[in-house]
């Protein structure tokens, strides 16, 4: 287990529309910059990270910059190999007559609900596991709170059902064996299912572990209402999964230097906002990024971000 | 029995000695043996059980990750279904 300051992996999260991907993009590129191979995952179904880079990204590792590489998780497609890999097993190991019937379960099992989830984690499981290794960090730009939170819980409880599948084959088994020795049978037998089944616990097992240990969990907001509340309610789910929150970093603070009237009053409420941020997160680290004049749309105004994030990648 | 014994009278103890173990075998073990069919029968029935879950409508949230053991899967689905009387695997079908 590596102390919190030198976590390699980093989740950034929170509410839709609170700067995630720019968030993610600056402090993956500020981690580079400081000469660590780096790694940026986009799980977000938006995959606006190449957008934003300016460059085409896929499903698999592309060089974006020095020591950069990105990746956009595409679960449909993650999917799709997973479903034609098992087909081609189960063709090889049923008759030809059962192939029909074969074919329409695992079509329906592709299109069943929950797949693309554990499609998403399956690839993100793989790509953590090589960190530490191939990258020494990897940032994980994610979806919207909910679904991140259900994601980053998903190997413990998969791994706890995986677990209760194994027990009821060896129960089974036993009984199997017990036939097998009254008609005179000692040898061993390797159960297939058995073997195939603790490898996925091990994989997921495996995977928590990696949250747990070796991950942050950043969480993003903008000095609004329903973001804090939200963000709020998040700080606590994950301290209840156990999992570690990084900094907590509030996008789009306006700078004092912005004039007129009405952003006078933004500003007023702004500050009321950040008074509120201050008092209820008070036990995390908070890092404050000002809102430019222009959006982030480009590798310029990203560079901007990338400063005002860098602190946060020298701390982790 | 020693060794000294003509072989017809060891062959005779060897008949006794086999019947006596079949005597055993269907006094105690052929019960004992046919309550542990049943009860692997029933264990390997709540294993597939666990694994259709989708297949009855209820949210199965390791489909994905159990997948891949259709391929060691479909002979047991087939005498399932065959035992409960179904000529054909019900609920869209693994098998045939």
């Amino acid at each position: 287990m590596l102390l919190s300051g030198q976590r390699p992996i980093c989740f950034v999260g929170g509410k839709g529309g609170v700067g995630k991907t720019t968030v993610s993009a600056a402090l993956a590129r500020a981690h580079a910059a400081a000469g660590r191979r780096t790694l940026l995952v986009s799980t977000d179904p938006a995959h606006s990270t190449g957008d934003l880079l300016g460059c085409r990204i896929g499903g698999e590792p592309v060089e974006v910059a020095d020591h950069l590489e990105a990746v956009e998780i595409d679960p449909e497609a993650v999917a799709d190999a997973y479903v034609e890999a098992v087909r081609h097993d189960v063709h090889r190991a049923v008759s030809p007559e059962v192939r029909a019937t074969v074919d329409r379960h695992l079509d329906l099992a592709r299109r069943g609900a929950g797949t693309l989830e554990s499609a998403l984690l399956d690839r993100l499981g793989d790509l953590l596991a090589e960190a530490g290794g191939r990258w020494e960090r990897i940032v994980v730009d994610t979806a919207p709170t909910g679904h991140t939170l259900r994601l980053l819980a998903m190997p413990e409880l998969l791994a706890a059902w995986v677990q209760g599948l194994v027990r009821q084959r060896e129960k089974a088994k036993g009984v199997d064996r017990m036939l097998r020795n009254l008609a005179g049978d000692e040898t061993p037998v390797d159960d297939p299912v058995i073997t195939r089944l603790h490898t996925q616990r091990q994989r997921l097992q495996r995977l928590r572990e990696v949250l747990h240990d070796d991950a942050l969990v950043h969480l993003v907001l903008i000095p609004e209402r329903l973001p804090i509340e939200e963000t709020a309610r998040a700080l606590d789910t994950l301290a209840a999964a156990g999992l570690t929150v990084g900094s907590v970093v509030v996008n789009r603070v306006l700078p004092d230097d912005a004039d007129g009237e009405f952003l006078a009053q933004r500003r007023a409420q702004q500050a009321d906002y950040l008074d509120e941020i201050e008092r209820r997160f008070a036990g995390h680290d908070l890092l404050r990024v000002t809102q430019l004049p222009r959006d982030v749309a480009d590798p310029d105004s990203l560079a901007e971000v990338q400063r005002q994030v860098a602190d946060l990648a020298r701390r982790g | 029995m020693s060794a000294d014994e003509a072989p017809e009278v060891r062959a005779g103890w060897r008949q006794r000695l086999r019947q006596v173990v079949d005597w055993h075998d269907q006094l105690f073990v052929a019960k004992w043996r046919s309550g542990l069919q049943r009860e692997a029968r029933r264990q390997e029935d709540d294993f597939l059980a666990l694994l259709l879950l989708s297949s009855y409508g209820i949210d199965d949230p390791a489909a994905f990750h159990t997948l891949p053991l259709t391929a060691e899967m479909v002979e047991s689905f087939h005498r399932w279904h065959q035992r409960e009387g179904h000529d054909r695997f019900p609920a869209g079908g693994v098998c045939c």
